[in-house]
């Protein structure tokens, strides 16, 4: 979760927002007028998946997909050739444990920077409440790729001249306290009060676009995939089961000792689980902790809770009686982290890898679950005033006419062994 | 979010590789079943005032103390469903069509009846009193509601020994037992998301078939002829619970990937499960009044359905409690309209016609690829000739379905609108000894 904050926050951001605000006084006339659509957030807009930005799942953004549902021409995105910046991840192997590498060592290059207007799309990765309304530049980072030295998201958003505006700022605010593993006030998690004064200077920036404003609320993070998915206790490879001695599950080890069973242990973990780190010796580890950085103990889920919570709450306030509609996405990830969602009798889940809504980083979506927040999406705009209809996620879903042959196409696979060669041949290319 | 985390090193441990099984749908719908012999199917089933033959012992009990001497009347009706349906977004999709074949069902009806004295006759009849069969074109490759369900077969025999006494020369009640015999069909694929491609694939196909089991129930009635042309009724069938015992019978289908087939295979049964469910047909209260002036009859009922037993389907799969769901069904009660004439052409030939008006039960969750119900309107015709000790009467009916739209309120999620229609033929054939 590095990330270069801006240092040189232009002073005139306000009168600049302010002046294009002036300029586009067509007020919130046409609640339904999709002319021009602006994208404001972070990876989620951006379409940031199995740990890559890359045009072909930038294609099915959320953003692009309310795009294609509204018929809007010329919705442009900061596109990246393939393999993706970073190189997208890919699954190899699934047994006996899965394998998760990226696909290729060399990165993408953005295809889309000579546009010379600001992108439709100004999710940036990484990007937070601060960042949004003040960061222009960080150093070679996502916001140079996207903002292009323009200007911060919020001016190229104004500078667009937009008729409709979504809004999904928030999560970097609250998910490096779980990507980490520590939850700090002030450092890993914005204290609310700080984020409700980011969000009030949001809404008074956008308010005289006079475009409608859609704004989505912030997930509770400790409900991906990155945090559930492998449990606080020792499980047998051969059946993906707890292990159970003397009839009870064996404890993994973290920094303090045996791990509650309220624990989560991050996907991070993994290679040290790997190695037999934070499993005891009793059951053949090494008997060494897991480090911090993996382990969010109950306190600091309920920390990260909190601020959830509290910053939904104060999305609510600040946008109420403005006009401006809310999706609440926490509630939707709720559904699908407690017992799934049926579509045609295919159970989707939050689970990782299986469950359809997760990429292979655990926390960003797959095309299918941009799909589903699409709709979502659309469907807070039709309750006020839209009329779009919602993406049809058959093709996502690999149904459809003709589909069954390709369904039946054999994976490419991969043995472990020519993972690990893989990964030895291709040393991790670390982000800057 | 950054898209700073990469991950090269292997999981080493992922118990979440769970695969989602859920127990979707297998719903039942409006499965009631009239076609009880073709005379009163002529009527449009307008039949529980009238006390005319032998098939009395499904309309209404009391009816067979009005028939002198011994009768046997059978029968059948050949039933040809038909239904399409046209997708909505996000699942299937717009447009999307897909059709069933279901074929011809052909449930019969056999009654015999007995005058015992001049007050006393007894009766024993069997008939199908609720059937339902769906299934869908291309149901084991490219159809989308396979996940749901490709085909459904319920079929439930009534055996319905009957008494009925007159009470006086224009006043008779009747009542029976009514064993029920039934057994239930439901096949489904399971989908899951293929980790490699995060697409569906087919993981198993899913056959539960139940034992032939019983449930047992009764049903009385009375008619009373006020003056020499009119006659009215009333009948009662109480509701039959069935517990169903049963095999579910799981086929394993290659994906493609023999690590995900790996997988699949450590967390699904492969072969048969016993498996158990439960059904509570529902119980039917009938009203009717029949006219006859100069060569003709005319009828009249309305059907008090109390569809509201049929409120879930548990499926449970004995020791496997991870594949067991309860299905809400949340059927309402409904009501039938009858209206039916009858008029005689010769000593011989006589000709018939009626309508009904025939609400769903089932509140747009429900409408599904396992039986897509909808209110439907009803026209008969028939005819019948007599010679001696024999008649023939012969009935054909066509329903006309509403378009039925799941509203995007369906369940499992698959939405459209179904266009369902029916054309039923009926032949039976009447004994006086």
């Amino acid at each position: 979760m590095a990330r270069g904050r801006a240092t040189n926050v232009s002073r005139f951001a306000g009168l600049l927002v302010a002046g294009a605000a002036l300029a586009s006084a067509h007020a919130a006339q046409a609640q339904t007028n999709f002319s021009v659509y602006v994208a404001l957030g972070d990876s989620l807009t951006a379409g940031v998946e199995s740990g890559s930005l890359v045009a072909t799942h930038q294609a099915n953004s959320f953003p692009a997909q309310i795009a294609r549902a509204a018929g809007i021409a010329g919705f442009e995105q900061p596109l990246v050739s393939e393999p993706g910046i970073p190189p997208e991840l890919t699954l190899v192997s699934l047994s006996p444990g899965p394998i998760i590498i990226p696909k290729a060592s060399t990165p993408g290059v953005p295809t889309n920077l000579a546009l010379p207007r600001p992108y439709n799309n100004l999710g940036v990765p990484g990007a937070d409440s601060f960042d949004i309304l003040n960061t222009v530049t960080d150093g070679g980072g996502s916001h140079d790729l996207i903002l292009r030295g323009m200007g911060t998201a919020v001016q190229q958003a104004a500078a667009l001249r937009p008729t409709f505006i979504t809004v999904w700022i928030g999560n970097n605010d609250v998910l490096g306290a779980a990507v980490s593993g520590r939850a700090i006030e002030g450092q890993t998690l914005t204290p609310v009060n700080v984020f409700r004064n980011r969000y009030q200077g949001l809404v008074d920036a956008l308010a005289p676009t006079g475009a409608f404003i859609v704004v989505c609320n912030i997930p509770d993070v400790t409900s991906i995939p990155f945090v559930t998915t492998i449990p606080p206790v020792v499980v047998d490879p051969a059946t993906r089961q707890p292990l159970l001695v003397n009839g009870l599950p064996v404890p993994l080890i973290g920094p303090h000792g045996p791990l509650a069973s309220n624990a989560f242990v991050t996907l991070n973990a993994s290679s040290l689980l790997a190695q037999g780190i934070g499993i005891p010796t009793s059951v053949g580890g090494r008997g060494t902790p897991l480090p911090d950085s993996v382990v969010l103990d109950a306190d600091e889920v309920a920390a990260i809770q909190d601020h959830v919570a509290g910053y939904n709450q104060a999305i609510r306030d600040t946008t109420g009686g403005t006009g401006i509609a809310i999706l609440d996405i926490n509630a939707v990830l709720q559904q699908f982290a407690s017992g799934g969602r049926s579509v045609g009798g295919v159970l989707l889940t939050s689970d990782f890898l299986t469950g359809g809504i997760f990429s292979y980083d655990g926390v960003h979506p797959t095309d299918l679950g941009y799909a589903v927040v699409a709709n979502e999406w659309i469907r807070v705009i039709n309750e006020h005033g839209g009329s779009l209809a919602p993406v049809d996620l058959t093709p996502l879903l690999g149904l459809g006419r003709g589909a069954a042959s390709q369904a039946r196409r054999p994976s490419v696979e991969f043995s472990q062994d020519a993972a690990d060669n893989l990964s030895v041949l291709f040393p991790r290319l670390d982000r800057k | 979010m950054s898209t700073g985390h990469r991950r090269s090193a292997a999981l080493g441990v992922l118990t979440a590789l769970s695969l989602a099984l859920a127990a979707t749908t297998a719903r039942a719908a409006g499965f009631a079943i009239f076609e009880q012999g073709a005379r009163g199917m002529g009527f449009a089933g307008a039949f529980t005032a009238q006390t005319t033959d032998p098939s009395a012992i499904f309309h209404n009990a009391a009816g067979i103390a009005f028939l002198k001497g011994k009768h046997l009347y059978l029968g059948g009706t050949l039933i040809h469903p038909s239904a399409d349906f046209i997708g909505a977004a996000p699942f299937p999709g717009e447009g999307l069509i897909e059709r069933g074949d279901a074929g011809y069902i052909f449930p019969p009806a056999v009654d015999y009846t007995q005058q015992l004295s001049d007050r006393l006759t007894v009766g024993i009849g069997l008939h199908v009193p609720y059937g339902l069969r769906t299934s869908w074109e291309n149901r084991d490759t490219t159809y989308t509601g396979r996940f749901v369900s490709k085909r459904a077969e319920l079929n439930n025999y009534s055996i319905n020994p009957t008494v009925a006494y007159k009470l006086a020369d224009r006043l008779a009640v009747g009542g029976g037992l009514d064993v029920r015999l039934s057994n239930v069909g439901l096949e489904r694929n399971v989908g899951i998301i293929n980790p490699f491609t995060q697409h569906v694939v087919d993981a198993a196909s899913v056959d539960l078939e139940s034992d032939t089991n019983t449930g047992i129930g009764f049903n009385l009635g009375v008619v009373a002829k006020p003056t020499e042309d009119l006659s009215v009724g009333a009948a009662y069938r109480h509701k039959v619970k069935i517990d169903f015992n049963g095999q579910a019978t799981f086929t394993l289908l290659p994906t493609g990937s023999m690590q995900l087939d790996g997988v699949i295979a450590q967390r699904l049964p492969s072969g048969a499960v016993p498996v158990t469910t439960r059904i509570e047909f529902p119980s039917l209260f009938t009203v009717g009044a029949a006219y006859t002036w100069n060569e003709w009859i005319f009828a009249v009922d309305v059907d008090f359905q109390q569809w509201s037993s049929f409120d879930s389907l548990p499926l449970t799969f004995e020791g496997r409690p991870d594949l067991s769901s309860v299905i809400e069904e949340s059927y309402v009660n409904t009501r039938i309209y009858r209206v039916g004439a009858e008029r005689r052409i010769n000593d011989r030939w006589s000709v018939r016609g009626g309508y009904y008006y025939d609400e769903t039960p089932s509140p747009p969750e429900s409408v599904s690829p396992l039986l897509p119900d909808a209110t439907r309107h009803g026209l008969a015709a028939g005819f019948s000739y007599e010679a001696g000790r024999w008649r023939v009467d012969v009935a054909n009916w066509y329903l006309i379905f509403k378009d039925r739209s799941t509203e995007g309120l369906n369940r499992d999620n698959y939405n459209g609108t179904y266009s369902s229609g029916a054309e039923l033929f009926a032949v039976s054939f009447g004994y006086s000894f």
